[in-house]
């Protein structure tokens, strides 16, 4: 390097600011998404035991199933930052440490491994709902209003029943009573 | 993998140096890039880089939300005008989010780090983890369906104040109530 090039550390705003985010940012992945995932799964298994007429799933559930990893590296960025603030120490040292070639190795393995996982996911439990004779709804984006949600029938026509489609619009019937009045219609 | 890099404030331009074996890398193989050379901006290193991928994100959500949602609005009947207003307001500040959480996050990583993949790696998956948990989340707590029922009520109050409105200042028996009720003619 040149002697009239300069760099500045970071500002003490954005260490104690970013190892809050970072720790936060851990808590909700370890936290609230590692939660999401164990509420999909029982989800799962009500579906499996219950084989309800129709059911709303989710399709990225499986980005969740890396969240634990991605928790461990915001927590180590955040211990960074936190210690970087304390010991005042704000220089980068030219060869990488340890403990940031760990979080390289991690961050990489969450950034990449999340939405790969999220396919995977997507595949087996579609195949597991195929092998249970469940139909998916092309419609599902008109009936959910939501980027992320497939509807699962186990007859098509489901999908096209106008009492269906006003009863996922309204947000007072959940899907226990969708299921209900397709029971009645069964009958 | 772990290649460095530097942003280096020199006078008014702040280039990136990049440090390690250059030829194992095949898309950046000088060692001194300028902040805004398109290769820095393509692989979202740097802060101009960041910036670009987040913009990027809320642009397509831009055109792609609206048009989706005007689509589903013109075909479904269920759908009404407070159902696109939220749906695209929901998406737009999920984009915003996810954006805001992809900078800061990359800005963070990059503020303790000197390794190129930490900010791109942590930019994407806080991108991912704040937009799939917003939306999720969402899902769960029945936001969208929450402010669509608000915007439905506060619709309904305002008829109803108009309806009041034109009876109390359209009608001879309108205009006497409203004496009588100020006047205290009633007690």
């Amino acid at each position: 390097m040149n002697a009239h090039y300069k760099t500045d550390g970071p500002s003490d705003t954005l260490l104690v600011l970013g190892g809050v985010f970072m720790a936060l940012l851990g808590i909700f992945c370890g936290g609230v998404l590692t939660w999401l995932l164990i509420e999909d799964l029982r989800k799962y298994e009500w579906i499996a035991e219950t084989l309800p007429a129709l059911f709303v799933w989710s399709k990225g559930v499986g980005i969740m199933v890396l969240s634990p990893v991605a928790a461990i590296a915001c927590f180590l960025l955040s211990f960074m930052a936190f210690k970087r603030f304390l010991t005042q120490n704000k220089k980068l040292s030219k060869e990488p440490e340890t403990l940031e070639k760990v979080v390289a190795v991690l961050s990489l393995v969450a950034a990449i491994g999340m939405p790969a996982s999220g396919f995977v996911g997507k595949f087996y439990w579609d195949n597991s709902f195929r092998q249970a004779s469940y139909v998916r709804c092309s419609n599902s984006f008109m009936l959910t209003s939501k980027w992320l949600m497939d509807v699962w029938v186990r007859n098509p026509a489901y999908c096209r029943d106008p009492e269906v489609r006003a009863m996922m619009a309204s947000p007072r019937h959940g899907i226990d009573d969708i299921n209900e009045y397709l029971r009645d219609q069964e009958r | 993998m772990l290649t460095t890099y530097q942003v280096i404030q020199r006078g008014n331009s702040t280039p990136i140096a990049l440090r390690g074996y250059a030829g194992l890398r095949v898309h950046l193989p000088a060692s001194l890039y300028g902040a805004q050379h398109p290769t820095i901006i393509r692989m979202a290193v740097g802060p101009a880089g960041q910036r670009a991928m987040a913009s990027g994100g809320i642009i397509v959500t831009a055109v792609v939300s609206p048009a989706v949602r005007t689509f589903q609005w013109i075909f479904d009947d269920e759908v009404t005008w407070r159902h696109l207003l939220v749906n695209v307001s929901m998406d737009m500040a999920k984009a915003v989010a996810a954006a805001g959480a992809m900078v800061f996050a990359g800005a963070v990583a990059a503020s303790l780090t000197s390794i190129v993949i930490v900010p791109v790696a942590f930019g994407i998956f806080a991108a991912v983890a704040v937009g799939y948990g917003l939306s999720v989340l969402d899902q769960k707590f029945d936001i969208t369906d929450k402010l669509v029922s608000a915007l439905e009520e506060t619709e309904r109050s305002i008829r109803e104040s108009g309806r009041e409105a034109s009876y109390y200042l359209g009608t001879t028996r309108g205009q006497m109530d409203f004496i009588r009720r100020f006047s205290g003619y009633w007690r």
